[in-house]
Parts: structure tokens; sequence; C-alpha cells
């Protein structure tokens, strides 16, 4: 079982993204902006964090740096509809563990979470 | 690049929203591009203008080279039926949070189909920005999206405007999706 945080501005993506890992036996925090993610990750220190791009108040690329600052050891899997080269890139750099695409396949979320989200 | 491929993309980026739905609802869903028109800036609000108002719409702004204004409109009436659809429960007279994020992610997933088919095609970089889901008059919505773009009177280029058919659990909902290519991501554009 992991401690995921799930980030993203989308009320719908995250009661998905939320059922289905509780479904699998994961603990799930939810946030709804970078800002906000930010916040938790400090307050909780989630095993992985499913973080979404686009989104008000303070991006995903924004929160990545963020997030990996207070944590260096953070693990952050990035969530984007854009499949485009160049975003991946950059978060890869930033330090991203992996990324998904959205729509999510349920599968590949799991397994993301399976390898990326050990409990430390 | 050339308004037939802005075209294609539009074409191909319905379609690949469709599996994409799909394979996030565990449900199969339909997109299918019906007729594709480009359409006058003056025109629009005409050429839109099946849909029942008030419509609702989401509002995406695109940067990036070969950005614009997208729009992926409904009537209320088919809004609502899209959400029944997609989550199996009937909304609540007045669309709540939650409804509004199901049509906001359906634009969001259906409008970076087409950024993703553009970007695979020409290698342009785009970025979408956070859907905007407003319920308003059709004239209101136009207007807005327009004025994101152009100086007041400037027709600029002509809309991109496909009808597109979703189709999921039994339902068949009718929306427009309209696209307005920044004048210097087209070249040529003759009409
Ligand atoms: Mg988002």
């Amino acid at each position: 079982m992991s401690r995921v945080l799930v980030v993203d501005d989308s009320q719908f993506v995250r009661l998905r993204t939320a059922k289905l890992l509780r479904e699998h036996g994961h603990e799930v925090l939810e946030a709804s902006n970078g800002r906000e993610a930010l916040e938790v990750y400090r307050r909780e220190r989630p095993d992985l964090v499913l973080l979404d791009i686009t989104m008000p108040e303070m991006d995903g690329l924004t929160a990545l740096r963020e997030i990996l600052a207070a944590d260096a050891g953070a693990r952050v899997v990035m969530c984007t509809a854009l499949a485009q080269k160049a975003t991946v890139l950059e978060a890869i750099k930033v330090g991203a563990k992996d990324f998904l695409v959205k729509p999510f396949e349920p599968e590949r979320v799991l397994q993301s979470v399976e390898r990326w989200g050990s409990p430390r | 690049m050339g308004i037939d491929e802005f075209v294609g993309a539009v074409d191909a980026g319905l379609r690949q929203a469709g599996r994409a739905l799909s394979a996030m609802l565990g449900q199969p869903v339909e997109c299918r591009p019906e007729a594709i028109r480009r359409v006058r800036g003056a025109e629009l609000q005409k050429a839109m203008a099946e849909l029942k108002e008030p419509v609702e719409a989401v509002y995406i702004a695109v940067q990036g080279g070969l950005g614009g204004a997208a729009l992926l409109a409904f009537s209320a009436e088919s809004s609502r039926e899209l959400v029944e659809a997609l989550t199996g429960e009937a909304p609540p007279g007045e669309l709540g949070e939650m409804e509004r994020s199901v049509l906001a992610e359906v634009g969001n997933v259906t409008v970076t189909s087409f950024l993703n088919v553009l970007g695979e095609r020409t290698g342009s970089v785009t970025a979408p920005s956070v859907p905007e889901v407003v319920e308003a008059p059709l004239a209101t919505v136009v207007g807005r999206a327009t004025a994101a773009l152009h100086a007041p009177g400037e027709d600029g280029v002509s809309w991109l405007l496909c009808q597109a058919r979703f189709e999921a659990a039994g339902r068949r909902v009718l929306a427009q999706l309209a696209y307005l290519p920044r004048p210097a991501s087209v070249a040529g554009d003759p009409a």
C-alpha cells in the first residue's frame, strides 16, 4: 500500500483517480493546484505524487521544482494530456520519475504507483 | 501551415479524443467529426445557431506556435445528457462543480487530442490553458473567444467549425468544436 498525493484541478479526474487507487488498497490525499500540493506534501510526505501539469495558481512544472526543493527524495509522476516531447523532457530533466498521459488508462496508473510509490 | 492541415488535424484529433475518453471511462465513447467548415468570425454565431440557447461551452486558450482559441460548445440540454452518459448519474438542475469538471475534462481531452495531432504532424509545441466552463448566450461565448485574439473589428483568419457527435451509453450528443488559429499560425488563408 502506498500513500499517494493526487494533484489535479479537475474534480472529476481527482475523483476517478482516487477511486481507482483506493480500490487497489492505496491511501489517497488530494490537492487541486500546485500551491495546495506543496502544502500537503510538506505536511504529509506522501510516498508518491501524481502531478497534473496544467493547473491554476501554480502549474505542475513549478510545483515539481518546489516539491523537489522541499524534499530532494520526492517521487513525482507527471500527468498530462499533452504527449509532447518538450514538456516530457523538461519534467524528467527537473526530476520527475515518470510520465502518464491523460486520460489515464487505469492499468498504467496502477503500474506507475507500484513502480515508484513503494512506502518509505 | 495551411488551413487544410488544420482541418485534417481536427478530424484526426476528434477520433483520437473518442479513444482517449473510452480508455479513461472504461466504456466505449465515440467522438465523430461530421461537417467541418471554415467560417468567418462575423458568421460564426450564425453557423452555430442550431445549438439551443443558452450554451454550455468549454473555452481553452492555446499558446505556442500554432496557437489560438478553442471552444467546445453544447446546448445546455445536451451537456446534461453527456454528463449523465459519462458518469451514469443524472446531473442536478444547476450544474455543480463536479458536472462542470466533467465537461471541462471532455473539452480538455478533445482539444488536446487535436493539439497532439498538430504536434505530431508539424513538430509544433503548444500549451493549452486551464479549461474554463461558461454557461452563457452563444454571442457572449463567441465574443469572448474572439476578443482574446483580435482587436475589435479585426476579422483575422476564419474559424474552423466542426460539428462533432459524441456517443456513449446509448446516447448521441451533438457539439460544436470551433478553433480560431492566431493569424500568424496560418499560411495563405484564402477565405
Ligand atoms: Mg489540469
